[in-house]
Protein backbone atom coordinates (compact mmCIF):
# COMPACT_ATOMS: atom_id res chain seq x y z
CA UNK A 1 0.00 0.00 0.00
CA UNK A 2 1.10 3.49 -0.77
CA UNK A 3 2.32 5.07 2.43
CA UNK A 4 1.73 8.58 1.26
CA UNK A 5 -1.76 9.82 1.85
CA UNK A 6 -3.55 10.14 -1.42
CA UNK A 7 -4.67 13.50 -2.62
CA UNK A 8 -8.37 13.81 -3.11
CA UNK A 9 -10.06 15.47 -6.03
CA UNK A 10 -9.71 19.17 -6.36
CA UNK A 11 -12.83 20.00 -4.41
CA UNK A 12 -11.94 23.65 -4.21
CA UNK A 13 -12.13 23.98 -7.96
CA UNK A 14 -15.15 25.84 -9.30
CA UNK A 15 -17.87 23.82 -10.91
CA UNK A 16 -20.94 21.84 -10.06
CA UNK A 17 -20.51 20.69 -6.47
CA UNK A 18 -22.24 17.46 -7.45
CA UNK A 19 -19.48 16.83 -9.97
CA UNK A 20 -16.88 17.44 -7.26
CA UNK A 21 -18.65 14.91 -5.09
CA UNK A 22 -18.75 12.53 -8.05
CA UNK A 23 -15.01 12.88 -8.44
CA UNK A 24 -14.59 12.17 -4.74
CA UNK A 25 -16.79 9.10 -5.10
CA UNK A 26 -14.81 7.70 -7.97
CA UNK A 27 -11.49 8.49 -6.37
CA UNK A 28 -12.32 7.31 -2.83
CA UNK A 29 -14.84 4.56 -3.41
CA UNK A 30 -12.48 1.59 -3.01
CA UNK A 31 -10.82 3.06 0.07
CA UNK A 32 -14.11 3.93 1.67
CA UNK A 33 -15.41 0.43 1.05
CA UNK A 34 -12.26 -1.02 2.56
CA UNK A 35 -12.66 1.23 5.60
CA UNK A 36 -16.33 0.31 5.94
CA UNK A 37 -15.50 -3.36 5.52
CA UNK A 38 -13.04 -3.12 8.36
CA UNK A 39 -15.74 -1.51 10.51
CA UNK A 40 -18.57 -3.78 9.49
CA UNK A 41 -16.76 -6.99 8.57
CA UNK A 42 -18.94 -7.33 5.51
CA UNK A 43 -17.89 -6.05 2.07
CA UNK A 44 -21.41 -6.03 0.70
CA UNK A 45 -22.77 -4.03 3.62
CA UNK A 46 -19.73 -1.80 3.30
CA UNK A 47 -20.52 -0.98 -0.32
CA UNK A 48 -24.11 -0.24 0.65
CA UNK A 49 -22.90 2.04 3.41
CA UNK A 50 -20.61 3.95 1.05
CA UNK A 51 -23.35 4.38 -1.56
CA UNK A 52 -25.79 5.47 1.14
CA UNK A 53 -23.16 7.92 2.33
CA UNK A 54 -22.98 9.60 -1.06
CA UNK A 55 -26.74 9.61 -1.46
CA UNK A 56 -26.95 11.40 1.86
CA UNK A 57 -24.16 13.75 0.87
CA UNK A 58 -25.85 14.63 -2.42
CA UNK A 59 -29.12 15.27 -0.66
CA UNK A 60 -27.60 17.45 2.03
CA UNK A 61 -24.89 19.08 0.01
CA UNK A 62 -26.73 22.38 -0.21
CA UNK A 63 -26.39 22.70 3.55
CA UNK A 64 -22.61 22.27 3.52
CA UNK A 65 -21.19 25.60 4.61
CA UNK A 66 -17.51 24.95 3.84
CA UNK A 67 -16.94 23.26 0.46
CA UNK A 68 -13.30 22.79 1.46
CA UNK A 69 -14.33 20.29 4.09
CA UNK A 70 -16.31 18.17 1.65
CA UNK A 71 -14.11 15.10 2.00
CA UNK A 72 -13.97 15.19 5.78
CA UNK A 73 -17.69 15.77 5.86
CA UNK A 74 -18.30 12.77 3.60
CA UNK A 75 -16.08 10.54 5.71
CA UNK A 76 -17.93 11.59 8.85
CA UNK A 77 -21.19 10.65 7.13
CA UNK A 78 -19.68 7.25 6.33
CA UNK A 79 -18.63 6.75 9.95
CA UNK A 80 -22.17 7.56 11.02
CA UNK A 81 -23.63 5.15 8.51
CA UNK A 82 -21.36 2.32 9.60
CA UNK A 83 -22.12 3.11 13.23
CA UNK A 84 -25.84 2.99 12.53
CA UNK A 85 -25.42 -0.25 10.63
CA UNK A 86 -23.52 -1.83 13.52
CA UNK A 87 -26.22 -0.62 15.90
CA UNK A 88 -28.96 -1.95 13.63
CA UNK A 89 -27.27 -5.33 13.48
CA UNK A 90 -26.88 -5.38 17.23
CA UNK A 91 -30.57 -4.66 17.67
CA UNK A 92 -31.58 -7.34 15.26
CA UNK A 93 -29.05 -10.00 16.19
CA UNK A 94 -28.70 -9.10 19.85
CA UNK A 95 -24.92 -9.02 19.57
CA UNK A 96 -22.26 -7.04 17.70
CA UNK A 97 -21.33 -8.30 14.27
CA UNK A 98 -19.05 -11.29 14.37
CA UNK A 99 -16.11 -10.09 12.36
CA UNK A 100 -14.52 -13.51 12.29
CA UNK A 101 -17.46 -15.14 10.55
CA UNK A 102 -18.63 -12.71 7.98
CA UNK A 103 -16.46 -13.32 4.97
CA UNK A 104 -15.95 -16.48 3.01
CA UNK A 105 -12.42 -17.94 2.96
CA UNK A 106 -12.09 -17.22 -0.74
CA UNK A 107 -12.73 -13.53 -0.23
CA UNK A 108 -9.77 -11.22 -0.76
CA UNK A 109 -10.93 -9.29 2.21
CA UNK A 110 -10.58 -11.23 5.41
CA UNK A 111 -8.13 -12.64 7.79
CA UNK A 112 -10.44 -13.77 10.58
CA UNK A 113 -7.82 -14.14 13.24
CA UNK A 114 -6.40 -10.70 12.61
CA UNK A 115 -9.90 -9.28 12.79
CA UNK A 116 -10.24 -10.60 16.30
CA UNK A 117 -6.90 -9.08 17.18
CA UNK A 118 -7.78 -5.66 15.80
CA UNK A 119 -11.16 -5.75 17.49
CA UNK A 120 -9.37 -5.65 20.81
CA UNK A 121 -8.15 -2.12 20.07
CA UNK A 122 -10.08 0.70 21.74
CA UNK A 123 -12.73 2.18 19.47
CA UNK A 124 -11.06 5.50 18.81
CA UNK A 125 -7.66 3.92 18.15
CA UNK A 126 -9.26 1.49 15.76
CA UNK A 127 -11.15 4.24 13.93
CA UNK A 128 -8.10 6.44 13.57
CA UNK A 129 -6.07 3.50 12.39
CA UNK A 130 -8.69 2.51 9.84
CA UNK A 131 -9.04 6.05 8.53
CA UNK A 132 -5.35 6.33 8.17
CA UNK A 133 -4.67 2.95 6.64
CA UNK A 134 -7.80 2.06 4.69
CA UNK A 135 -8.95 5.58 4.01
CA UNK A 136 -5.43 6.74 3.28
CA UNK A 137 -6.30 10.04 4.91
CA UNK A 138 -3.67 12.47 6.21
CA UNK A 139 -3.76 13.25 9.91
CA UNK A 140 -5.25 16.68 9.23
CA UNK A 141 -8.27 15.20 7.49
CA UNK A 142 -8.67 12.51 10.14
CA UNK A 143 -8.64 15.28 12.75
CA UNK A 144 -11.30 17.12 10.78
CA UNK A 145 -13.41 13.99 10.39
CA UNK A 146 -13.33 13.12 14.07
CA UNK A 147 -13.32 16.67 15.38
CA UNK A 148 -10.07 16.31 17.24
CA UNK A 149 -6.68 17.94 16.93
CA UNK A 150 -3.98 16.72 14.58
CA UNK A 151 -1.71 16.04 17.55
CA UNK A 152 -4.34 13.83 19.11
CA UNK A 153 -4.60 11.92 15.86
CA UNK A 154 -0.83 11.32 15.85
CA UNK A 155 -0.80 10.26 19.49
CA UNK A 156 -3.77 7.98 18.98
CA UNK A 157 -2.12 6.38 15.98
CA UNK A 158 1.02 5.83 18.00
CA UNK A 159 -0.89 4.24 20.88
CA UNK A 160 -2.88 2.12 18.47
CA UNK A 161 0.28 0.70 16.91
CA UNK A 162 1.81 0.07 20.33
CA UNK A 163 -1.35 -1.71 21.46
CA UNK A 164 -1.52 -3.74 18.30
CA UNK A 165 2.12 -4.73 18.59
CA UNK A 166 1.57 -5.82 22.17
CA UNK A 167 -1.49 -7.87 21.26
CA UNK A 168 0.28 -9.53 18.39
CA UNK A 169 3.25 -10.29 20.61
CA UNK A 170 1.00 -11.84 23.25
CA UNK A 171 -0.64 -13.83 20.53
CA UNK A 172 2.59 -15.33 19.24
CA UNK A 173 3.92 -16.17 22.72
CA UNK B 1 12.10 10.59 19.64
CA UNK B 2 9.14 11.57 17.57
CA UNK B 3 6.43 9.03 16.99
CA UNK B 4 6.39 7.57 13.51
CA UNK B 5 2.67 8.24 13.48
CA UNK B 6 3.04 11.93 13.90
CA UNK B 7 3.88 12.09 10.22
CA UNK B 8 1.02 9.79 9.35
CA UNK B 9 3.24 6.82 8.61
CA UNK B 10 2.42 3.42 10.06
CA UNK B 11 4.93 0.86 11.11
CA UNK B 12 5.37 -2.22 8.93
CA UNK B 13 3.73 -4.57 11.45
CA UNK B 14 0.54 -2.52 11.60
CA UNK B 15 0.49 -2.06 7.88
CA UNK B 16 0.94 -5.75 7.28
CA UNK B 17 -1.67 -6.66 9.84
CA UNK B 18 -4.32 -4.30 8.53
CA UNK B 19 -3.55 -5.17 4.97
CA UNK B 20 -4.08 -8.83 5.72
CA UNK B 21 -7.29 -8.09 7.58
CA UNK B 22 -8.94 -6.30 4.68
CA UNK B 23 -6.97 -6.67 1.55
CA UNK B 24 -6.91 -4.07 -1.14
CA UNK B 25 -9.54 -4.71 -3.75
CA UNK B 26 -10.53 -2.92 -6.95
CA UNK B 27 -13.99 -1.97 -5.83
CA UNK B 28 -15.75 0.30 -8.27
CA UNK B 29 -18.92 2.13 -7.52
CA UNK B 30 -21.69 3.31 -9.81
CA UNK B 31 -22.00 7.08 -9.49
CA UNK B 32 -24.92 7.23 -11.89
CA UNK B 33 -26.97 4.95 -9.64
CA UNK B 34 -26.00 6.98 -6.62
CA UNK B 35 -27.17 10.15 -8.39
CA UNK B 36 -30.43 8.51 -9.35
CA UNK B 37 -31.01 7.30 -5.83
CA UNK B 38 -30.21 10.75 -4.50
CA UNK B 39 -32.62 12.35 -6.99
CA UNK B 40 -35.37 9.95 -5.97
CA UNK B 41 -34.61 10.53 -2.33
CA UNK B 42 -34.57 14.28 -2.85
CA UNK B 43 -37.88 14.14 -4.66
CA UNK B 44 -39.34 12.13 -1.82
CA UNK B 45 -37.95 14.51 0.74
CA UNK B 46 -39.04 17.51 -1.26
CA UNK B 47 -42.49 16.02 -1.56
CA UNK B 48 -42.56 15.13 2.11
CA UNK B 49 -44.21 18.37 3.25
CA UNK B 50 -46.70 17.94 0.43
CA UNK B 51 -47.20 14.32 1.44
CA UNK B 52 -47.62 15.28 5.07
CA UNK B 53 -50.06 18.00 4.03
CA UNK B 54 -51.91 15.53 1.84
CA UNK B 55 -52.06 12.96 4.62
CA UNK B 56 -53.20 15.60 7.08
CA UNK B 57 -55.74 16.86 4.56
CA UNK B 58 -56.98 13.35 3.91
CA UNK B 59 -57.23 12.78 7.64
CA UNK B 60 -59.24 15.96 8.01
CA UNK B 61 -61.49 15.00 5.13
CA UNK B 62 -62.03 11.57 6.65
CA UNK B 63 -62.71 13.19 10.00
CA UNK B 64 -65.21 15.55 8.45
CA UNK B 65 -66.85 12.68 6.59
CA UNK B 66 -67.03 10.58 9.73
CA UNK B 67 -68.48 13.47 11.67
CA UNK B 68 -70.95 14.28 8.95
CA UNK B 69 -71.91 10.63 8.65
CA UNK B 70 -72.48 10.63 12.36
CA UNK B 71 -74.49 13.79 11.96
CA UNK B 72 -76.37 12.30 9.06
CA UNK B 73 -77.05 9.21 11.08
CA UNK B 74 -78.36 11.36 13.80
CA UNK B 75 -80.47 13.27 11.34
CA UNK B 76 -81.77 10.09 9.82
CA UNK B 77 -82.44 8.39 13.09
CA UNK B 78 -83.44 11.47 15.01
CA UNK B 79 -85.48 14.49 14.28
CA UNK B 80 -85.90 17.93 15.62
CA UNK B 81 -89.55 18.59 15.69
CA UNK B 82 -90.88 22.10 15.84
CA UNK B 83 -94.40 23.08 16.64
CA UNK B 84 -94.87 26.74 15.76
CA UNK B 85 -98.48 26.75 16.88
CA UNK B 86 -97.62 25.64 20.41
CA UNK B 87 -94.26 27.35 20.35
CA UNK B 88 -92.14 24.36 21.25
CA UNK B 89 -89.45 22.27 19.62
CA UNK B 90 -87.79 19.10 20.79
CA UNK B 91 -85.42 16.36 19.64
CA UNK B 92 -87.11 13.11 18.79
CA UNK B 93 -84.61 10.29 18.98
CA UNK B 94 -85.17 6.66 18.08
CA UNK B 95 -86.73 4.57 19.50
CA UNK B 96 -89.08 7.36 20.48
CA UNK B 97 -91.88 8.28 18.16
CA UNK B 98 -93.97 11.37 18.29
CA UNK B 99 -97.70 11.14 18.43
CA UNK B 100 -99.25 13.19 15.66
CA UNK B 101 -102.34 13.82 17.69
CA UNK B 102 -103.23 14.12 21.30
CA UNK B 103 -103.32 10.70 22.87
CA UNK B 104 -105.30 12.01 25.81
CA UNK B 105 -107.64 14.35 24.01
CA UNK B 106 -109.35 15.63 27.12
CA UNK B 107 -106.05 16.73 28.59
CA UNK B 108 -103.92 19.75 27.90
CA UNK B 109 -101.41 17.63 26.12
CA UNK B 110 -99.31 19.41 23.55
CA UNK B 111 -96.74 16.70 22.93
CA UNK B 112 -96.31 12.97 23.42
CA UNK B 113 -93.33 10.76 22.67
CA UNK B 114 -93.29 7.04 23.26
CA UNK B 115 -91.13 4.03 22.58
CA UNK B 116 -94.30 1.97 22.36
CA UNK B 117 -97.51 2.06 20.32
CA UNK B 118 -99.16 5.46 20.21
CA UNK B 119 -102.62 4.51 21.32
CA UNK B 120 -105.28 7.07 21.93
CA UNK B 121 -106.71 6.89 25.39
CA UNK B 122 -110.08 7.57 26.80
CA UNK B 123 -111.05 11.22 26.94
CA UNK B 124 -111.75 10.89 30.63
CA UNK B 125 -108.09 10.23 31.36
CA UNK B 126 -105.45 12.91 31.77
CA UNK B 127 -102.93 10.38 30.55
CA UNK B 128 -103.47 7.86 27.74
CA UNK B 129 -103.66 4.68 29.77
CA UNK B 130 -103.71 2.47 26.69
CA UNK B 131 -100.44 3.93 25.43
CA UNK B 132 -98.90 3.75 28.90
CA UNK B 133 -99.87 0.12 29.31
CA UNK B 134 -98.42 -0.61 25.88
CA UNK B 135 -94.88 0.63 26.59
CA UNK B 136 -94.03 -2.63 28.34
CA UNK B 137 -91.34 -3.21 30.93
CA UNK B 138 -88.62 -1.46 28.95
CA UNK B 139 -90.51 1.38 27.28
CA UNK B 140 -90.68 5.05 28.09
CA UNK B 141 -93.46 7.53 27.52
CA UNK B 142 -92.97 11.27 27.63
CA UNK B 143 -95.74 13.80 27.48
CA UNK B 144 -95.93 17.53 27.87
CA UNK B 145 -99.05 19.31 29.00
CA UNK B 146 -99.70 22.97 29.30
CA UNK B 147 -101.98 24.85 31.58
CA UNK B 148 -103.68 27.58 29.64
CA UNK B 149 -105.58 29.89 31.90
CA UNK B 150 -108.11 31.16 32.00
CA UNK B 151 -110.14 29.44 29.30
CA UNK B 152 -109.06 25.87 29.90
CA UNK B 153 -109.27 26.15 33.61
CA UNK B 154 -112.72 27.60 33.36
CA UNK B 155 -113.82 24.85 31.08
CA UNK B 156 -112.57 22.23 33.50
CA UNK B 157 -113.89 24.09 36.46
CA UNK B 158 -110.52 24.18 38.20
CA UNK B 159 -108.91 26.96 40.12
CA UNK B 160 -106.02 28.89 38.75
CA UNK B 161 -102.92 29.00 40.86
CA UNK B 162 -99.22 28.61 40.44
CA UNK B 163 -98.45 26.48 43.45
CA UNK B 164 -95.88 23.82 42.60
CA UNK B 165 -94.66 25.42 39.39
CA UNK B 166 -90.98 26.16 39.67
CA UNK B 167 -88.75 27.70 37.08
CA UNK B 168 -87.67 25.14 34.54
CA UNK B 169 -84.87 22.99 35.96
CA UNK B 170 -81.43 23.13 34.42
CA UNK B 171 -81.84 19.47 33.62
CA UNK B 172 -84.74 17.10 33.88
CA UNK B 173 -83.11 14.51 36.10
CA UNK B 174 -84.95 11.23 36.06
CA UNK B 175 -83.83 8.90 38.79
CA UNK B 176 -85.22 6.94 41.68
CA UNK B 177 -84.66 10.00 43.82
CA UNK B 178 -86.74 12.29 41.63
CA UNK B 179 -89.51 9.78 40.97
CA UNK B 180 -92.93 11.21 41.73
CA UNK B 181 -95.90 9.34 43.02
CA UNK B 182 -98.06 12.41 42.81
CA UNK B 183 -101.45 11.92 41.22
CA UNK B 184 -102.50 15.55 41.44
CA UNK B 185 -100.88 18.47 39.65
CA UNK B 186 -101.62 21.92 41.05
CA UNK B 187 -104.09 23.74 38.92
CA UNK B 188 -104.50 20.75 36.71
CA UNK B 189 -106.32 18.21 38.80
CA UNK B 190 -105.87 14.47 39.13
CA UNK B 191 -103.68 12.56 36.72
CA UNK B 192 -105.17 9.26 37.62
CA UNK B 193 -103.42 6.32 39.20
CA UNK B 194 -100.14 5.02 37.91
CA UNK B 195 -100.40 2.21 35.42
CA UNK B 196 -99.30 -0.93 37.31
CA UNK B 197 -95.69 -1.91 36.63
CA UNK B 198 -94.60 1.57 35.65
CA UNK B 199 -92.70 4.39 37.30
CA UNK B 200 -93.68 7.99 36.91
CA UNK B 201 -92.12 11.41 37.10
CA UNK B 202 -94.32 14.51 37.15
CA UNK B 203 -92.44 17.76 36.76
CA UNK B 204 -94.49 20.98 36.71
CA UNK B 205 -92.43 23.96 35.63
CA UNK B 206 -92.63 27.37 34.06
CA UNK B 207 -90.82 28.51 30.97
CA UNK B 208 -91.32 31.88 29.27
CA UNK B 209 -94.28 32.48 31.53
CA UNK B 210 -95.97 29.31 30.41
CA UNK B 211 -96.95 26.65 32.88
CA UNK B 212 -95.99 23.23 31.63
CA UNK B 213 -96.08 19.75 33.05
CA UNK B 214 -93.58 17.16 31.88
CA UNK B 215 -94.69 13.65 32.67
CA UNK B 216 -92.45 10.66 32.09
CA UNK B 217 -93.66 7.11 32.53
CA UNK B 218 -91.15 4.26 32.35
CA UNK B 219 -91.51 0.52 32.44
CA UNK B 220 -90.25 -1.31 35.51
CA UNK B 221 -87.11 -2.62 33.79
CA UNK B 222 -85.97 0.57 32.11
CA UNK B 223 -82.27 1.10 32.81
CA UNK B 224 -80.83 4.42 33.84
CA UNK B 225 -79.54 4.89 30.29
CA UNK B 226 -83.12 4.84 29.05
CA UNK B 227 -84.08 7.42 31.64
CA UNK B 228 -81.07 9.47 30.70
CA UNK B 229 -82.21 9.50 27.10
CA UNK B 230 -85.65 10.67 28.16
CA UNK B 231 -83.98 13.31 30.29
CA UNK B 232 -81.86 14.39 27.34
CA UNK B 233 -84.91 14.74 25.11
CA UNK B 234 -86.68 16.84 27.71
CA UNK B 235 -83.57 18.94 28.08
CA UNK B 236 -83.66 19.54 24.33
CA UNK B 237 -87.12 21.05 24.70
CA UNK B 238 -87.20 24.67 23.67
CA UNK B 239 -90.18 26.72 24.73
CA UNK B 240 -91.03 30.03 23.13
CA UNK B 241 -93.46 32.62 24.40
CA UNK B 242 -96.97 31.65 23.58
CA UNK B 243 -97.41 32.33 19.85
CA UNK B 244 -99.71 35.13 18.82
CA UNK B 245 -101.67 35.39 15.64
CA UNK B 246 -103.05 31.91 15.99
CA UNK B 247 -104.77 31.02 12.70
CA UNK B 248 -107.45 29.15 14.56
CA UNK B 249 -110.62 31.19 15.16
CA UNK B 250 -110.89 32.81 18.53
CA UNK B 251 -113.44 30.40 19.88
CA UNK B 252 -111.15 27.54 18.89
CA UNK B 253 -107.80 29.05 19.69
CA UNK B 254 -107.08 26.57 22.42
CA UNK B 255 -106.97 24.17 19.60
CA UNK B 256 -104.18 22.30 18.13
CA UNK B 257 -100.91 22.15 16.35
CA UNK B 258 -100.23 20.66 12.95
CA UNK B 259 -100.98 17.03 12.90
CA UNK B 260 -102.61 17.06 16.28
CA UNK B 261 -106.16 17.06 17.50
CA UNK B 262 -107.18 18.92 20.57
CA UNK B 263 -110.22 19.03 22.72
CA UNK B 264 -111.65 22.48 22.95
CA UNK B 265 -114.74 24.20 24.14
CA UNK B 266 -116.78 26.46 21.91
CA UNK B 267 -118.41 29.67 22.96
CA UNK B 268 -121.86 28.19 22.78
CA UNK B 269 -120.96 25.46 25.22
CA UNK B 270 -120.63 22.62 22.78
CA UNK B 271 -117.65 20.33 22.94
CA UNK B 272 -115.46 19.95 19.92
CA UNK B 273 -112.17 18.79 18.63
CA UNK B 274 -110.15 20.78 16.26
CA UNK B 275 -107.12 19.70 14.41
CA UNK B 276 -104.80 20.87 11.70
CA UNK B 277 -103.58 18.07 9.58
CA UNK B 278 -100.06 17.95 8.28
CA UNK B 279 -101.28 19.09 4.90
CA UNK B 280 -102.52 22.27 6.57
CA UNK B 281 -106.19 21.53 6.39
CA UNK B 282 -108.25 22.31 9.44
CA UNK B 283 -110.58 19.68 10.71
CA UNK B 284 -113.26 20.29 13.24
CA UNK B 285 -115.14 17.66 15.10
CA UNK B 286 -117.82 19.39 16.98
CA UNK B 287 -120.35 18.18 19.43
CA UNK B 288 -123.24 18.00 17.12
CA UNK B 289 -124.49 15.78 14.46
CA UNK B 290 -122.54 17.59 11.85
CA UNK B 291 -118.90 17.38 11.14
CA UNK B 292 -116.86 19.22 8.63
CA UNK B 293 -113.31 18.89 7.53
CA UNK B 294 -111.69 21.48 5.33
CA UNK B 295 -115.15 22.87 4.73
CA UNK B 296 -116.49 19.52 3.63
CA UNK B 297 -119.36 18.23 5.64
CA UNK B 298 -118.66 14.71 6.70
CA UNK B 299 -121.59 13.96 8.91
CA UNK B 300 -122.80 10.45 8.50
CA UNK B 301 -126.04 9.45 7.05
CA UNK B 302 -129.21 9.97 9.04
CA UNK B 303 -127.31 11.90 11.67
CA UNK B 304 -126.41 8.66 13.38
CA UNK B 305 -122.69 8.99 13.72
CA UNK B 306 -119.98 11.27 12.43
CA UNK B 307 -116.78 9.46 11.72
CA UNK B 308 -113.95 10.55 9.55
CA UNK B 309 -110.29 11.09 9.40
CA UNK B 310 -108.41 14.23 8.66
CA UNK B 311 -107.25 14.97 5.17
CA UNK B 312 -103.92 13.40 6.10
CA UNK B 313 -105.73 10.35 7.33
CA UNK B 314 -104.33 10.69 10.78
CA UNK B 315 -107.24 10.81 13.06
CA UNK B 316 -110.89 10.41 13.21
CA UNK B 317 -113.54 11.32 15.63
CA UNK B 318 -116.81 10.13 16.84
CA UNK B 319 -119.13 12.82 18.00
CA UNK B 320 -121.72 11.91 20.52
CA UNK B 321 -124.58 14.37 20.81
CA UNK B 322 -125.61 15.59 24.26
CA UNK B 323 -128.70 13.51 24.42
CA UNK B 324 -127.03 10.33 23.37
CA UNK B 325 -127.35 7.41 25.67
CA UNK B 326 -124.81 4.64 26.11
CA UNK B 327 -122.14 4.17 23.50
CA UNK B 328 -121.22 0.60 22.90
CA UNK B 329 -118.40 -1.05 21.07
CA UNK B 330 -118.94 -4.69 20.34
CA UNK B 331 -121.82 -4.54 22.74
CA UNK B 332 -119.68 -3.19 25.58
CA UNK B 333 -120.48 0.21 27.02
CA UNK B 334 -117.51 2.49 26.46
CA UNK B 335 -119.00 5.87 27.06
CA UNK B 336 -122.00 7.67 28.28
CA UNK B 337 -123.06 10.82 26.51
CA UNK B 338 -122.55 13.58 26.31
CA UNK B 339 -118.92 12.55 25.83
CA UNK B 340 -116.72 12.83 22.82
CA UNK B 341 -115.12 9.50 22.14
CA UNK B 342 -111.99 8.67 20.24
CA UNK B 343 -111.47 5.03 19.58
CA UNK B 344 -107.87 3.97 19.60
CA UNK B 345 -108.34 0.34 18.75
CA UNK B 346 -110.03 0.90 15.42
CA UNK B 347 -108.44 4.13 14.34
CA UNK B 348 -107.19 3.19 10.93
CA UNK B 349 -110.39 3.17 9.00
CA UNK B 350 -113.90 4.35 9.71
CA UNK B 351 -115.16 1.24 8.06
CA UNK B 352 -113.54 -0.77 10.79
CA UNK B 353 -115.59 1.08 13.29
CA UNK B 354 -118.71 0.04 11.54
CA UNK B 355 -117.42 -3.47 11.12
CA UNK B 356 -116.66 -3.59 14.81
CA UNK B 357 -120.28 -2.96 15.51
CA UNK B 358 -120.02 0.48 17.01
CA UNK B 359 -123.48 1.76 17.61
CA UNK B 360 -124.92 4.86 19.08
CA UNK B 361 -128.33 5.03 20.56
CA UNK B 362 -130.94 7.72 21.17
CA UNK B 363 -129.83 10.01 18.44
CA UNK B 364 -131.82 13.24 18.44
CA UNK B 365 -132.60 15.32 15.43
CA UNK B 366 -129.61 17.09 13.89
CA UNK B 367 -129.26 20.83 14.39
CA UNK B 368 -130.37 22.95 11.55
CA UNK B 369 -126.97 24.60 10.93
CA UNK B 370 -123.93 22.40 10.70
CA UNK B 371 -120.64 23.83 11.88
CA UNK B 372 -118.11 24.21 9.18
CA UNK B 373 -114.48 25.03 9.14
CA UNK B 374 -113.51 28.66 8.70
Amino acid sequence: MDETPARGPDIAAPGDPHDVLGALYRDRYARMVRFATARLGDAEAAEDAVNDTFVTALRRMDGLRDPGSLEAWTWSILINHTRMERRRRRWFSGSPPDLSQVEAPASPIVDRELREVVRRLPTRQRTVLFLRFYGDLPNTTIAEVLGISTGTVGATLHRAQETLRRILKERTE
Amino acid sequence: MPSPSSSGELDPLTTRTLDRMVRDHPWTGDWRRVRERADRSRRVHRGMPLLISAVAGAFLVILVIVLSVRTDTRTAADHRWSDPVNGISIDVEAPFQRASLALAPASHEILSLSTGPLLIGSPTDRLPTDALAAIGDRGVFITLHELEPPEDLVSTGEATHDIGYQQRPASFILSKRTESDSTVVPGYGPLGPRVPGTRRWVIPFTDHGRRLIAIVVAGADVAQTGLDQASRLLDSLQVSPRPVGDPIPRELRNGTSPGRARYIGTTDGRRAYVGIAKDGSMCILIQSLSLSCSGREIASKDGVVAIDRSAAGEWFGVIVPPSTGNVTVNDAVVGDGPQPILFSGVKSDPLLIRQNNITLAHIPSPPSTPVSAP
